[in-house]
């Protein structure tokens, strides 16, 4: 799976840097548009009181698809980030491993307003987030508790900071960004992780929306930091290399810890 | 401003560091994992008002064996003593090593099953389909014997057995035959129990445990079978056979043909198994299945420790020489 992450970031690198231009070209058209696809690897921690009270840890693939869209005084993004991986811990062994198969799947949308000036190298903004997140999780040795899943659909404050920076005689943007979901819907597993067999007309989907609340900090504190850093390419496209953070816990009948830390690199195509 | 944009980096490495946040792992000492596995089945644990077992004696009794000390196995033959006293089934204690069971709900009992009668004197010509084994016995009794709730069948192979004995004019009913039938997945039966209903037909009511108090229960909901109609049905009389060793989805399929006059249920009580299993892990990689919820029949009857037949018949010595199958012919007989 490395392999194959490196492989494919090395192409995308080496094909994006032998295309690149030495500088933006000038564009009258005040909004930019990218689409934007990713690769990266995704580093997850989670310790699931509905699974054990044991740390897992793991990574893996982590490829994303997204819409990007800014102007003077706008930025909004769009992104499909969809992950991958096998968690486990230091005390699995061949006879038990412990092992939980992760499938991560996030729809996040940032709305962001220019909020001053601060000088011709900085720029503020600040605005909303709506993030959408289903993290299906399956602990076989769990047998009838295997399926696990953390859900969340929130709404939140966001803001970044883009800075100018001159590297390598071309104009490129480092930026940091941050999310905070102030109000969610979020639902965990039942008790003991039930699934009602038993019920000829047992609904998993159902059950998930009816064990679900609406709620806030008091159960669900999630933060999403992001640092990225923006190359530009030819015809203006954009090469980005990133960085986040993406942390939350739900406090439910059996509470959760997440965290993911993301490295990717991505190719912005404007259009 | 330079050095504030610098710092920006530094303060999210410093947020991203979940270690801080994050609860450490759980000890694997012996003592930290006794107190783990107990706790969860004091939690968890669905049967202690039923089965009349103080879970707290059971901890005064077994914690003061336990040492940080003791090897692995010493640890789990420990454990596995403790769980025995729950006298269940659906508990397990998985080590890797090796696994503990609880298996008295058949071993006490006789057998009151023989396949090798059954292979040669009931099933000889049989057909199979999926994992239904489907003879005629008599020129006019259907008769399938089903093994494993374990090994699915579909409505497409239930319909062709269903379609080979309403093809026989003067059918007088059809064994169904669960005996030895260790569970598996209840929609099996819920598969069967369609095509026989005339009529929505309720089967039991399940409270499932949602705390960790003994008695903290889910409402109970309930379990209803709808007749389909629109594949091949089955409306004359059905006679199901059981023993000791017909456990979970089996004891579940007996408990439900509870619900239909047409069925009647011959041979010995079921096993029992009648909560739905969980698990959980423990920190040092062992995990503990247990019952976590609690099924009865409409009637009250609490089907734990399994579902009485309503005709008691067992297999005799002096049948069972002769390679007759008694409960066979007391199902052959009632029809």
């Amino acid at each position: 799976m490395k392999k194959v992450f490196l492989l494919c970031s090395s192409i995308g690198l080496v094909i994006s840097l032998m295309a690149q231009e030495s500088s933006f070209r000038r564009t009258n058209n005040p909004v930019m548009r990218y689409w934007a696809i990713s690769l990266g690897n995704s580093s997850q921690w989670m310790y699931d009181e509905a699974v054990s009270f044991v740390r897992y840890k793991g990574s893996g693939m982590a490829p994303a698809l997204g819409l990007i869209k800014e102007s003077d005084r706008k930025y909004r993004e769009f992104f499909f980030k969809p992950t991958f991986n096998t968690l486990s811990t230091d005390r699995s062994n061949e006879l038990r491993p412990m092992e939980v198969k992760t499938t991560r799947i996030l729809l996040d949308y940032m709305y962001l307003v220019k909020i001053r000036p601060w000088n011709d190298k900085i720029k503020l903004y600040a605005g909303a987030d709506f993030n959408w997140l289903f993290n299906l999780k399956r602990a076989e040795q769990l047998d009838n508790s295997q399926l696990l899943y953390d859900y969340s659909l929130s709404i939140g404050a966001a803001g970044k900071i883009d800075r100018s920076v001159r590297f390598k005689n071309r104009n490129c943007l480092a930026s940091a960004d941050l999310r905070l979901p102030l109000v969610a819907h979020i639902a965990r597993p039942q008790y003991l992780n039930r699934i009602e067999f038993i019920d000829p007309k047992n609904d998993f989907v159902g059950d998930l929306f009816r064990n679900s609340t609406l709620t806030s900090f008091n159960k669900y504190i999630r933060v999403i930091t992001g640092l990225s850093f923006n190359y530009p390419l030819f015809n203006k496209n954009v090469l980005k290399l990133g960085y986040s953070w993406d942390f939350y816990k739900m406090r439910t009948i059996n509470s959760v810890y997440s965290a993911e830390h993301l490295v990717s690199i991505s190719f912005l195509s404007n259009y | 401003m330079k050095k504030i944009f610098l710092l920006i980096p530094f303060l999210f490495l410093f947020i991203s560091c979940e270690k801080l946040i994050m609860p450490k792992s759980e000890s694997a000492d012996p003592v930290k994992v006794f107190d783990t596995l107990w706790q969860t089945i004091d939690r968890g644990y669905s049967f202690f008002d039923y089965k009349h077992i103080d879970w707290n004696a059971v901890y005064q009794t077994y914690r003061p064996q336990i040492n940080d000390n003791m090897t692995d196995r010493e640890l789990f033959a420990k454990c596995a003593e403790m769980l025995r006293i729950l006298k269940d089934g659906h508990v397990n204690l998985r080590a890797g090593f090796t696994t503990s069971y609880y298996f008295d709900f058949y071993l006490n009992y006789p057998p009151n099953f023989n396949k090798e009668i059954i292979d040669r004197n009931y099933l000889r010509g049989f057909e199979v389909t999926g994992p239904l084994y489907h003879s005629v016995l008599n020129g006019n009794i259907g008769y399938i014997y089903y093994e494993s709730f374990a090994r699915p069948f579909t409505d497409d192979q239930l319909d062709a057995v269903l379609a080979r004995f309403n093809a026989i004019s003067n059918l007088k009913g059809i064994i169904f035959d669960v005996r030895d039938n260790g569970g598996g997945d209840p929609a099996n039966a819920y598969r069967f129990f369609k095509r026989i209903a005339t009529q929505p037909t309720l089967l039991y009511r399940t409270k499932y445990k949602n705390g960790a108090g003994h008695n903290e229960f889910s409402e109970e909901q309930e379990s209803i079978i709808e007749p389909v109609t629109d594949k091949i049905r089955y409306a004359g009389k059905i006679a199901v056979l059981a023993n000791r060793k017909c456990y979970s989805a089996c004891n579940f399929f007996v408990a439900g043909c509870k619900a239909f006059p047409q069925i009647k249920i011959f041979g010995d009580q079921t096993g029992g198994g009648g909560g739905q299993p969980t698990g959980f892990e423990l920190p040092n990689s062992w995990s503990v299945n247990f019952s976590g919820s609690i099924t009865t029949l409409p009637n009250g009857f609490i089907i734990e420790n399994g579902v009485l037949p309503d005709f008691p018949v067992s297999l005799s010595a002096a049948d069972e020489a002769l390679g007759i199958d008694t409960i066979i012919e007391a199902a052959k007989a009632s029809f």
